[in-house]
């Protein structure tokens, strides 16, 4: 007598099996009147999140840093993001003279200066480099770089040691002075993993910040880079950074 | 014979007879001699050793045991271990040819025993002047591979060996190592501490700490369970169809909702009770459309003074749609 499953049996009666275990198992929380969670539909795997900016689009109105204060509740003189108002004279290259009253919160008011100069707004915040300092820094693990790309703090972790702010090249982090932990940029880590985007280029009046998935090939992000002269900050320090700006003055730091 | 042993004009004279020293030439002292040597001196000295052994010898004074012990204290004293060893090595061997020998009395065996006990291995003379005691251990590994009669041990099976070994460990150990005890007790402590470290590091370490690295995983939810404030246009143009209309054919059809209104996520959930915020044009407008030279040349911008003379925006533009005539 031949005892032997065929192939064909082994694996109908697998794919019950699973079938089954996993209807079960719902069935068993529906009766026990627990919440039947539903499988978390945002993969990490997926998604390799940066930020593109258009420098030739900001207008500094300050949009951005309200944004960001009203949706990540950003304590009164810190900064996630900020705007630069960057004013490079003709006759002296080397030094430009660089303002962010309070951040770009309330706009820039215009400074009567000689008009021989090259003006513009350079809008900042969390390069969420992808080999990012500032984690290398971290004692205790509380900062890290998320699967998906995005640099964040666990503020339960977080001993307020400020390594972290001292080590980020871009002066990105601060002290939350009520918690005494430290706060950046999560990118609206809570916005971004619901398929909204960040509060910043929600608010942006014309479009020249913009979340970028690096890992969807639709997303705009790909004509950006490879049509326009794109560049990162401080790029010899070989941080990974992914906050890309598209024509970027040779005077920004 | 003993004219020429270590007469002088030959070679330099001895100090001692050749039991202890050759001559001044051989490297002293004796310690450095290659441990292998000093390893097997019972089956070196097997040969010699047959020699008829005196029977009876009842009084506790001349009793092996006194004979050995004495020996002892006079090798010690004088500080060959090394010879202290051997005399304790022929001790045992000759015990064992009394054991052997035909009807040994009740008292040759008791004798014999005594003997066993101290001189079997050579511990009490190594242990006398704190020399290690490997050797009773690795003289028997010698005796398991060349089986000899007066080897120092008598050859057994592999589980007596073992069994053996297990009793004599903390005794090894002891020789090995000086007070061992405290070793023991040192141990047990590093022991207990390693425990208790892994049981606190059980305890405090969160589950989900380095499941993607080296931090918790678990953060990555704490922080997405922050709530959101800006619902996004999508949320707004589901209900505000017709400004969405307006919008989308008018300068401003780049712009997101919450641009101007605001963060208005708790009007979306709930529209009847929280309402959406209308926006000041006096201050709107200006925000973006001052003029200022480090706003981009394209951007329509104006000295807000000059253009309207203090009019408000919104008399001649249309927020959602602002060119006028547009």
């Amino acid at each position: 007598m031949n005892n032997e499953a065929t192939r064909r049996e082994v694996l109908k009666d697998t794919g019950k099996f699973i079938l089954l275990s996993g209807a079960a198992r719902v069935a068993l929380q529906t009766m026990r009147g627990e919440p039947v969670v539903e499988p978390d539909k945002y993969k990490m795997a997926e998604h390799w999140w940066g930020m593109t900016i258009d420098i030739d689009k900001c207008i500094g109105c300050g949009n951005c840093v309200k944004a960001c204060a009203a949706e990540n509740d950003v304590p009164e003189g810190f900064f996630r993001t900020w705007v630069e108002r960057y004013y490079v004279p003709d006759a002296d290259l080397d030094s430009p003279q660089v303002d962010s009253p309070n951040g770009g919160f309330n706009g820039f008011p215009e400074i009567n200066r000689p008009v021989n100069a090259k003006t513009f707004f350079v809008p900042k915040l969390c390069n969420h480099c992808a080999h990012s300092p500032c984690v290398q820094a971290c004692p205790v693990g509380a900062t890290f770089e998320s699967p998906d790309g995005v640099v964040l703090v666990d503020q339960k972790y977080c001993i307020g040691c400020r390594y972290c702010v001292q080590a980020c090249p871009y002066g990105c982090r601060y002290l939350d002075p009520r918690k005494n932990v430290v706060d950046k940029c999560t990118l609206c880590y809570h916005r971004i993993t619901k398929g909204l985007t960040t509060a910043c280029a929600e608010a942006c009046p014309t479009g020249a910040r913009k979340l970028a998935d690096l890992k969807n090939p639709n997303d705009p992000v790909h004509e950006f880079l490879r049509d326009n002269h794109v560049e990162v900050l401080k790029p010899h320090l070989a941080t990974g950074a992914k906050v890309f700006y598209k024509d970027m003055d040779e005077a920004v730091r | 014979m003993k004219d020429l042993v270590g007469a002088s004009g030959f070679e330099p004279p001895t100090s001692w007879s050749r039991t202890r020293r050759s001559s001044q030439a051989e490297p002293r002292p004796e310690r450095f001699q290659s441990s292998i040597d000093r390893r097997i001196p019972s089956i070196a000295h097997s040969a010699r050793s047959n020699v008829a052994v005196p029977r009876a010898i009842n009084t506790p004074q001349h009793s092996p045991h006194a004979r050995h012990q004495q020996r002892v204290r006079i090798y010690q004293k004088e500080g060959n271990g090394d010879d202290a060893r051997r005399k304790c090595e022929r001790c045992a061997a000759r015990a064992q040819q009394t054991l052997r020998s035909s009807r040994p009395s009740r008292q040759d065996r008791r004798d014999a025993r005594a003997v066993h006990s101290i001189c079997l291995a050579p511990r009490m003379a190594a242990r006398a002047e704190r020399l290690p005691d490997r050797l009773s251990f690795e003289t028997h590994a010698i005796g398991l591979q060349n089986p000899t009669p007066d080897a120092f041990f008598v050859l057994t099976p592999f589980k007596s060996f073992v069994a053996e070994l297990a009793r004599r460990l903390p005794q090894i150990a002891s020789s090995m190592f000086k007070d061992f005890e405290h070793l023991i007790r040192m141990a047990l402590v590093l022991l207990a501490g390693a425990v208790l470290f892994l049981l606190v590091r059980q305890a405090i370490v969160p589950k989900s700490f380095g499941q993607y690295g080296h931090y918790r995983a678990a953060a990555l939810d704490d922080i997405r369970a922050r709530p959101v404030s800006f619902a996004g246009r999508q949320a707004c143009e589901t209900c505000h169809v017709d400004e969405a209309a307006v919008k989308s054919k008018g300068k401003h059809a780049g712009l997101g909702c919450e641009a101007c209104h605001g963060p208005s996520a708790r009007h979306a959930e709930d529209p009847t009770t929280v309402q959406a915020v209308k926006p000041d044009p006096a201050t709107l407008c200006v925000r973006c459309h001052e003029a200022e030279p480090a706003k981009p040349k394209t951007f329509p911008q104006v000295v807000s003074k000059e253009h309207s003379g203090g009019a408000s925006c919104v008399q001649c533009h249309q927020p959602h749609s602002p060119q006028v005539g547009g």
